[in-house]
């Protein structure tokens, strides 16, 4: 049914005053509703979908009660996802789109494909809620969406609801041509669009635009308009992080900082400056529960896959050719696959993208990079560096790097240009990928070659190989401490790699935890209990009261002695561990929450040596989640963890008993430092007195 | 802890079956459903958020020829009750609620996160509003220094108020709090069929938390929930409660929101959830149908 030459009644709403303040940071209402509660498309849309028959041939429509007009609605069972292709003028240009969903949340989304569609989407524009609502229970989604030439090739609007819902009445009105800065220059050296050279070169771009794959993408698209009540939605949301936030020492260190973006929310002039800086002061927090992410984490495909994988260590090869930084650590080449790889392999050191030193250069990725890995303490880096392949492909235009042969030999700096060395990848282009894990060797028979594991919760354990069987020196490596009930996750296979070290009398045991998800504490318990005397370890304690800052020593202790009473108590191991004679090596870079615990209960035992490059996170805490939409969601930890001392943990990793950076030298060999130095030490015949289980973790 | 400090509220506590509310008749409007049309605006309702939402109706629905609307056109602020800038809850109206999120800050049952929800006008502001079947539970804080004014609004599928139970809950470190009774403000509903909880708990130093529960049976909406620092005027309020004992259901269900509060104590993360595995699978392509729209809806200028 189209019902476009229907006369509409839009002054009705506009006589509401709140009504109408809140509706004109929309755009002007498109499709709208005639006297008698008739919904109408706009006459001028230039598309207008209601879901009849044949509108959107064999799409799952049918009759439902109370449509938004004609007869028919799209339906989506839970979890149901359609995508369906529509046509909008070619040129470049802004406009609204509009849709009506009822009973339960969707997220709808306009997904830009460009000109070579099997690159994936270029450009997302997400639908959010305008609070336009009929008493038949539809709910407008709309927002305002540009796009450049180049991106109008196929668009696809895409539904997917968790739950089922209905879906009529979408709707695409054109608004006019973009402005002339939205367009760029003539030569085309910006606007949407247009050719930029990484995102240190961002500001080039338009506002609301980021340089994305080498050309400025519209990001603005992906947030809602500035709500019309401002003041109020940005208290509101500035409250949420001082009233919910919990660590102590983060709130002290970066609370502060991240108030300064929220005041960029009060004087926005645009919708993308001013969600992006609600999220980046969320980011600001610095915590590793606390992050934000969007839709576009889900839909927006690596166009540029690196077959590398990078990690923090000493380039103790190439230092005369580029000097190590005083900030940071050198960022060395931990394991590559076959191919795009730009030809760097095993050993091989980056030492600059766009002219940064490359974890420098990550970390002012804050401003724009929604999913960057937090930590909590401030000195450490690994989850950047493990990210960086991902974000070299999408923000980077230039590198700079160091070959070194397995000879020790090593080149000049060498400058690579990504546009050239490795091009954008067709979805579905097969490739030789292989997965980050900070591990540069994998040491257990079974071990996934591509070090990829087979699900989240897998956990490979056996002889090490490279032993002797009669040494009985077993392995672990894996990622997940998940379980709900000590079972479930990575629960049983943990119980029967204990049951299995039992069994066979295991001399030692090397816990390869270099990627470290985190989880429950449930899992760690497990190897806790059959290696570690049992003792009182720590108490967590979630957030009590709205100013609560960090407490004095004398306070935490009276705060940790409380919780001791109300059996809160974190008690770490066993009495009589049956496994307390095997010595134990924990390998750590890269960990968060219970990944942070697992060492934390372990350490000052006896018979276990922590062995790692630096510190852990520091995220001795939990984390909730908001999410707006699925469009913008992000977590905040609330709540520290106390110990004894009085002091609160989050904030400051377990440092590691042993410290070992990967070495240049190694890597070009094909040897893996860290794991090496673990391996000497259990064949050490006597063990080394441990540190005092006094000793605090930081 | 649990039992000690519900009876100790109990000694202090408000006789609820005082407040005797009336059973009034809500009508087709009090359905939890979306409604099938033709049902009164619930936005309509007084309360601290009526301000927010506005309804058209059109002027012609009542007027000389016309006949009945299909249905009416609101408008609510999406992001809820903001002007409680303050609230202490961590997301009073639940505009930030996902079916994604494995933790949140509401709990229902046993669940890190909502179970039942709700979307559409029915609920009383913004668009997202909470169920009742099984408990729900509020995370919040308190404050040093003031009592705490909490408000909550509930909409009753058998019109009546007398079947729920809400208290401010105190679990916490410093084990000074007692649970507060919240009473419903009025006898009745009003007229857009919502009851109002409403009271001010004494300062205290502990963790709070909202405990929403119901005794009847039938579902129940729970929308724009406001604990907040009481103003000097709303601290005067706060008053000896008469004697009420709470029945051995009640304790036990507080007891069982007392688990689950410490359940979800500590790291958790890293749950398999199927909506988000379906969601990755849909971004991927992988169970997303494609369909072409008929060049019939596009306008001639898109094609």
């Amino acid at each position: 049914m189209r019902l476009r030459s229907r006369a509409l009644v839009s002054s009705a709403l506009a006589t509401a005053a709140l009504a109408s303040a809140i509706t004109t940071s929309v755009a002007a209402l498109a499709s709208d509703f005639a006297e008698d509660g008739q919904f109408g498309f706009d006459a001028e849309a230039v598309v207008a979908i209601g879901f009849e028959p044949g509108d959107v041939p064999d799409a799952p429509t049918q009759p439902v009660e109370s449509p938004l007009e004609g007869e028919e609605a799209l339906v989506l069972e839970p979890f149901g996802s359609v995508g369906v292709l529509i046509e909008l003028p070619a040129e470049p240009q802004r406009i609204h789109a509009s849709v009506w969903i009822r009973g339960g949340e969707a997220a709808a989304a306009l997904s830009f494909y460009g000109a070579d569609p099997a690159m994936g989407i270029d450009t997302l524009a997400q639908l959010f809620p305008t609070g336009r609502m009929t008493s038949d229970g539809w709910i407008e989604l709309a927002n305002d969406v540009r796009y450049d030439a180049d991106s109008a090739a196929v668009i696809q609007v895409t539904f997917f609801s968790s739950g089922g819902c209905e879906i009529d009445g979408l709707e695409v009105r054109a608004m006019g041509p973009l402005a002339p800065e939205e367009l760029g220059d003539a030569d085309g050296t910006s606007g949407l669009g247009a050719s930029c050279e990484g995102a240190a070169d961002g500001s080039d771009c338009p506002v609301g635009a980021a340089c994305l794959y080498g050309t400025c993408r519209d990001v603005a698209g992906r947030v809602p308009p500035i709500p019309p009540n401002r003041d109020e939605v940005t208290d509101y949301l500035a409250a949420r992080l001082r009233i919910i936030f919990g660590p102590f020492e983060n709130r002290e260190i970066d609370l502060p900082i991240a108030e300064i973006a929220i005041e960029r929310m009060r004087n926005a002039t645009d919708s993308w400056t001013y969600w992006n800086a609600f999220m980046l002061a969320v980011r600001r927090l610095h915590d590793g529960h606390t992050t934000t992410n969007s839709l576009s984490d889900f839909y927006l495909r690596n166009q540029r896959p690196i077959a590398l994988c990078f990690i923090e260590g000493d380039g103790d090869l190439s230092h005369e050719v580029a000097p190590a930084d005083p900030s940071y650590l050198d960022v060395l080449v931990s394991h590559a696959g076959t191919d795009r790889n730009m030809g760097l392999r095993q050993g091989d050191r980056l030492v600059r993208v766009d002219g940064q030193h490359p974890i420098a250069w990550a970390r002012s990725l804050i401003e724009i990079h929604w999913s960057l890995s937090p930590t909590s303490n401030h000195v450490t880096y690994a989850e950047l560096a493990e990210q960086l392949r991902g974000l070299i492909a999408r923000y980077a235009h230039t590198l700079e790097v160091v070959r070194c042969d397995a000879a020790g030999e090593c080149g000049e700096v060498e400058v690579v240009d990504l546009d050239e060395a490795l091009p954008r990848l067709p979805d579905g282009v097969p490739f030789d990928g292989i997965a980050c894990d900070n591990r540069p060797l994998r040491h257990l028979e079974d071990s996934p070659p591509n070090h990829a594991a087979e699900a989240g919760d897998s956990v490979y354990g056996g002889l090490v190989l490279g032993s002797d069987p009669e040494e009985k020196i077993y392995g672990l490596e894996w990622e997940s401490l998940y379980s709900g009930d000590g079972s479930d996750g990575v629960g049983s296979a943990l119980r029967s790699w204990v049951d299995t070290w039992e069994e066979e009398d295991a001399a030692a045991v090397i816990l390869d935890h270099r990627s470290g998800n985190g989880g429950t504490l449930l899992a760690p318990a497990i190897l806790w209990d059959y290696f570690v005397e049992r003792r009182e370890s720590d108490a967590y304690v979630d957030r009590q009261r709205v100013f609560d800052e960090r407490p004095t020593l004398a306070e935490g202790q009276a705060i940790f002695d409380a919780a001791r009473s109300l059996g809160l108590m974190n008690v770490v191991g066993s009495t009589a561990p049956r496994g307390a004679d095997v010595k134990v090596a924990l390998l750590l870079t890269r960990d968060v929450s219970a990944s942070d615990w697992l060492p934390l209960g372990f350490k000052g035992s006896p018979n276990v040596r922590i062995f790692a490059p630096f510190q852990t996170n520091g995220a001795f805490s939990t984390r909730y989640q908001l999410s707006y939409w699925l469009g913008m969601t992000y977590v905040l930890a609330s709540g520290d963890t106390f110990v004894a001392s009085g002091e609160t943990l989050n904030g400051h990793g377990v440092e590691p008993d042993i410290v070992v950076l990967p070495r240049q030298s190694d890597l070009s060999q094909g040897r893996d430092s860290v794991f090496e130095a673990a391996l000497a030490w259990v064949r050490e015949p006597e063990p080394e007195r441990a540190p005092s289980r006094k000793e605090t973790p930081r | 802890m649990s039992s000690r400090s519900l009876v100790n509220a109990g000694l202090v506590a408000v006789s609820l079956s005082s407040l005797s509310f009336g059973v009034i008749a809500c009508g087709d409007e009090e359905q939890v459903a979306p409604a099938s049309g033709g049902g009164a605006p619930s936005s309509a309702s007084v309360g601290p958020t009526s301000s927010a939402a506005s309804t058209s109706t059109s002027s012609g629905a009542g007027g000389e020829g016309a006949g009945t609307p299909i249905r009416t056109i609101l408008q609510r602020d999406p992001f809820g009750n903001v002007a409680e800038t303050q609230n202490l809850l961590w997301d009073g109206d639940f505009e930030w609620e996902s079916a994604f999120a494995d933790q949140y800050g509401w709990f229902q049952g046993q669940s890190a996160n909502l179970t039942l929800r709700h979307l559409g006008p029915d609920c009383r502001s913004g668009l997202k509003c909470a169920v009742l079947g099984p408990d729900i539970i509020g995370l919040a804080v308190s404050s040093a220094d003031r009592g705490l004014y909490v408000s909550a609004w509930i909409r009753p599928s058998d019109g009546s108020c007398e079947g729920f139970r809400l208290f401010l809950l105190s679990e916490g470190i410093y084990s000074d709090g007692i649970d507060f009774p919240i009473p419903a403000a009025a006898a009745a509903p009003d007229d857009a069929g919502w009851c109002h909880f409403e009271a001010t708990a004494p300062q205290r130093d502990d963790k709070s938390y909202l405990f929403i529960s119901s005794t009847v049976d039938g579902e129940a909406l729970v929308d724009d929930a406001v604990v907040r620092e009481a103003t000097d005027g709303e601290e005067q309020r706060v008053e000896p409660r008469g004697a009420w004992v709470p029945s051995a259901d009640v304790i036990e269900r507080v007891d069982a929101a007392r688990q689950t509060i410490r359940r979800w104590r500590g790291p958790h993360e890293g749950a398999p959830h199927p909506g988000r595995d379906a969601m990755q699978r849909a971004s991927r392509g992988d169970g997303r149908v494609l369909y072409e729209a008929s060049p019939r809806t596009m306008a001639r200028g898109a094609r």
